[in-house]
């Protein structure tokens, strides 16, 4: 049962996109609890040493942040209400034009149970996210997309390989311009001008350099555009989605229709890409089972909770655990 | 293999044509060299070889390009990667992934190679290039032979027949330059392809040469042996300028060649005569027990150096030796140290913008990052304020160093050699006593070279000193008068030129090489030995 190799990327994508599910179906400040719990584990015990590791600690910064600053606003900010009045904070006037604004005010039981709840499904839905990037190799997540989103990734890539470099040129430029006596802290023409062109030229050799060794390469037939149009039909699908489930339409027919049309646009653009992979991260039975344990999660997240199903729970949130090692791997 | 047409080409918003109703055939399975000038087009001809040119930059084109039959304008570089590959003049700009498994693959996946092809030729190529130690290794940890070797495989993978390189050994030292050459030349005695290089340093690629294509001018390119070739022309390394001169008849192209017919003619010669440097004035600069650590690593171990004004220090080692590092530091570069470094008594930390000029002037390795005024005229301009002298004095050393510079020009547009003269003339400004060069030859030609070569005697005074960090053996030979060898970060050797240069077989110049045991460095000594000068 134990595997040595790294899971596939898009299996830690699938858990985490499942603890999220559960996250939001569970309206059990305890189920919250347990899920939060399950993924700092499985996350703390078997990230790799890799900088992308640092993700979940950053999570769990900015969620506190997000937290402590919805329970401040909301105990600041008064709404009036009914329940147990836990303390009164003293009320500030604020001028006519502020009119529907209170702040300071009693503070109710309620109301601090509800935000708090709201802010931890938020800070549940954060730390989820955050623990799948900490562990999947982002990398290894580019590498693994289907072959038409391929050359997205490359560009992306390329982009996060060139910001080091940036930092190295700016310190050689500003080295060279004490060279020159120059002492002012920063001069933008003397900086930014070498640097720019400097910067033009490396994206003159790498396109260069890409083009010759077959970036891009078609193969012989023609190619229809059918796919890309799909695609950007399922996006603008999607959007159109999000606008109907912010303003409260009915919003399940549009992103119906959006996945429909972003799955077969990326059926047909895989079936026309000539490309091949190279040592390609198989896609297992462990990985079957991290997507079977996040659906089990998702089904039982929604039902009444006691102490057998919290640990049931908990349990099926930390399959991953069971399914890995806790060798460290390099790659 | 390769076969030009009646080839013409203009680049697009400039006047001059490149070339000219070009015709001739690189014949298959052979070493060639392209030489000639800076700028006279070498990297523009390997790049019409492959269809970058025009495909790439735009431009007028007229004629034809065959590669193996396939006519370069009806296919795209990219659709000829399986027949012809380029490298380019710095491999690290072109690498698209990070790591070195990762990089060989990035053109097989582009051509859709099924996997266990990819896999198979991956190992192939790793054991090929010697790089198999290397294989998970991150492509921004490589040193410079290193990364050509990984930039050399990532397009062997694709199976080409010919492999186009724009000066492979530039920026190496000379036993990485050695290991890049000799990998090459495998390449074409055990695989049967067609090597093309553009290089400048001749005495490095000469002894594996089996074909050249001299470039003199957009209408005369010629090709041929090399014997034919350097019967008389201008360019040409330092050990067929011996031959010419000791009036040899044959064209030597190895070491070996040249002892066997040249080391007799020399017997009779009067050993040079040199003078002695030594002077015991004051020191410009003081080094002592200097050690400065990058992180973990210890980039300098206890280095001390003292250096008097005439003396012109050559400072020579691998890549990644520490030679920047000692040169940095004399700058005041770094800001952590043990040991101490004394500029003129002061510590350079402490001298701060035109107190630090006035002691020294530094050409770092990329000269050009001292510029930054859109023309010539406003750079002398700046300059002559940067430096607090009177307007005209930059322009005036300019003049002497390079009288023939267009001043309208962007210093961009200026050829590599000409800008390290100008980045030269504003440093030279403040005459300042010490002038420290980081590689100034990296991409010079011979002519451009004989001009530094030049406009250093120059400059350097009785009572000024230089010193310069350089893998150019021809060049220290040229004007050092003492060298100091680093490595692994100590001095491991220091003393005049001409004693640790012919001691050491990596950093012989081809002349001693020829004439050992004579003790001459350079075709001019002989010259001056057999009572001529140049």
């Amino acid at each position: 049962m134990f595997s040595q190799r790294s899971l596939h990327p898009f299996a830690w994508w699938c858990w985490g996109i499942c603890l999220a599910i559960a996250t939001s179906r569970t309206g059990n400040f305890w189920s919250i609890t347990i899920i939060i719990t399950a993924a700092m584990t499985v996350t703390f015990l078997r990230k790799s040493t890799d900088p992308w590791a640092q993700a979940l600690t950053i999570g769990i910064k900015v969620a506190s942040v997000a937290l402590f600053l919805r329970m401040a606003i909301a105990i600041i900010f008064s709404v009036p209400g009914q329940g147990k009045v836990l303390f009164t904070l003293p009320r500030i006037r604020l001028p006519e034009w502020l009119a529907g604004i209170i702040l300071g005010g009693e503070v109710t039981q309620a109301r601090l149970q509800f935000v708090l709840f709201e802010s931890l499904t938020i800070f549940a839905l954060v730390i989820s996210i955050a623990a799948a990037s900490s562990l999947a190799n982002p990398k290894q997540t580019l590498r693994a997309l289907p072959g038409i989103l391929h050359e997205a990734g490359v560009a992306l890539v390329i982009a996060t390989t060139l910001i080091p470099h940036f930092a190295t040129s700016i310190k050689r430029i500003k080295n060279a311009r004490a060279l020159r006596g120059d002492t002012s802290r920063f001069a933008f023409k003397k900086t930014l001008v070498p640097l720019f062109e400097e910067t033009l030229e490396r994206a003159l050799i790498l396109a260069e350099s890409m083009e010759s060794r077959g970036y891009g390469y078609k193969g012989k037939s023609k190619l229809s555009n059918l796919p890309t149009w799909l695609l950007f039909a399922g996006l603008l699908a999607l959007l159109f989605s999000v606008i109907q489930l912010v303003t409260g339409s009915n919003y399940r027919l549009s992103l119906l229709s959006a996945a429909l049309l972003l799955g077969l646009g990326l059926v047909i653009g895989n079936s026309q890409n000539s490309r091949s992979r190279y040592r390609p991260i198989p896609w297992r039975k462990n990985e079957s089972l991290i997507l079977i344990s996040g659906v089990l999660l998702i089904s039982i997240s929604g039902a009444r909770l006691n102490l057998l199903l919290a640990s049931i729970l908990f349990i099926v949130a930390i399959t991953p655990l069971f399914l890995t090692s806790s060798e460290k791997s390099a790659t | 293999m390769i076969r030009f047409d009646n080839v013409t080409l203009i680049y697009p918003y400039v006047q001059r044509t490149i070339f000219e109703a070009l015709s001739f055939e690189v014949p298959e399975g052979e070493f060639v060299l392209v030489m000639g000038d800076t700028g006279a087009g070498k990297s523009t001809l390997l790049k019409l070889m492959n269809g970058l040119v025009p495909h790439h930059t735009g431009g007028i084109f007229s004629g034809s390009i065959t590669v193996d039959g396939r006519d370069t304008a009806l296919h795209k570089p990219r659709e000829l990667v399986d027949l012809i590959a380029i490298v380019g003049q710095n491999p690290a700009l072109g690498f698209v992934t990070d790591t070195v498994e990762e990089e060989l693959v990035f053109g097989m996946e582009s051509l859709g190679i099924s996997p266990e092809v990819m896999r198979k030729r991956v190992e192939d190529m790793l054991d090929l290039l010697a790089l198999a130690p290397l294989r998970a290794r991150k492509l921004a940890s490589l040193s410079g032979g290193e990364a050509q070797r990984v930039a050399i495989a990532s397009v062997l993978t694709m199976n080409p027949k010919v492999l186009l390189l724009d000066e492979p050994t530039s920026a190496l030292d000379p036993i990485a330059a050695e290991e890049v050459l000799a990998t090459l030349s495998r390449l074409v005695h055990d695989l049967g392809i067609t090597v093309v290089i553009a290089e400048h340093k001749l005495e490095r690629v000469l002894q594996f040469v089996d074909r050249v294509i001299y470039v003199r001018n957009e209408k005369e390119v010629s090709i041929g042996l090399p014997q034919e070739i350097f019967k008389e022309s201008e360019l040409a390394p330092p050990i067929i300028h011996l031959s010419r001169a000791l009036a040899s008849a044959t064209v030597p192209l190895t070491v070996r060649e040249a002892r066997r017919e040249l080391s007799d003619l020399a017997n009779n010669l009067i050993p040079p005569i040199r003078k002695d440097s030594i002077s015991d004035a004051k020191p410009l600069l003081e080094i002592d027990e200097l050690t400065i650590k990058y992180g973990t690593t210890l980039a300098l171990k206890g280095a001390s150096l003292q250096v008097r004004p005439g003396e012109i220090v050559a400072v020579m080692g691998r890549n990644g030796a520490g030679k920047s590092t000692l040169l940095t530091s004399i700058v005041g570069a770094h800001n952590s140290y043990e040991g101490s470094v004394l500029l003129a008594g002061s510590d350079p930390r402490q001298l701060k913008g035109k107190s630090l000029i006035a002691s020294v002037g530094f050409v770092p390795q990329e000269a050009s990052d001292l510029l930054y005024a859109q023309s010539v005229e406003e750079e002398l301009r700046n300059s002559d304020l940067d430096n607090q002298v009177t307007g005209g004095t930059t322009a005036e050393i300019l003049n002497q160093l390079l009288p023939t510079v267009d001043r309208s020009v962007h210093p961009r547009d200026l050829s590599e050699g000409e800008r390290l003269c100008l980045v030269l003339a504003i440093v030279l400004a403040n005459q300042p006593p010490l002038l420290v060069l980081d590689e100034p030859t990296r991409g010079l030609d011979y002519q451009a070279k004989q001009r530094l070569i030049a406009a250093i005697r120059k400059v350097i005074s009785p009572a000024s000193a230089l010193i310069l960090a350089s893998h150019d053996v021809e060049l220290v030979a040229e004007i050092a008068t003492r060298v100091v060898v680093l490595a692994d970060g100590e001095i491991v050797a220091d003393g005049a030129a001409s004693e640790i240069l012919t001691s050491s077989p990596a950093f012989a110049p081809q002349v001693s090489k020829v004439l050992a045991p004579g003790t001459w460095l350079t075709v001019n000594e002989v010259l001056a030995s057999l009572g001529r000068t140049q």
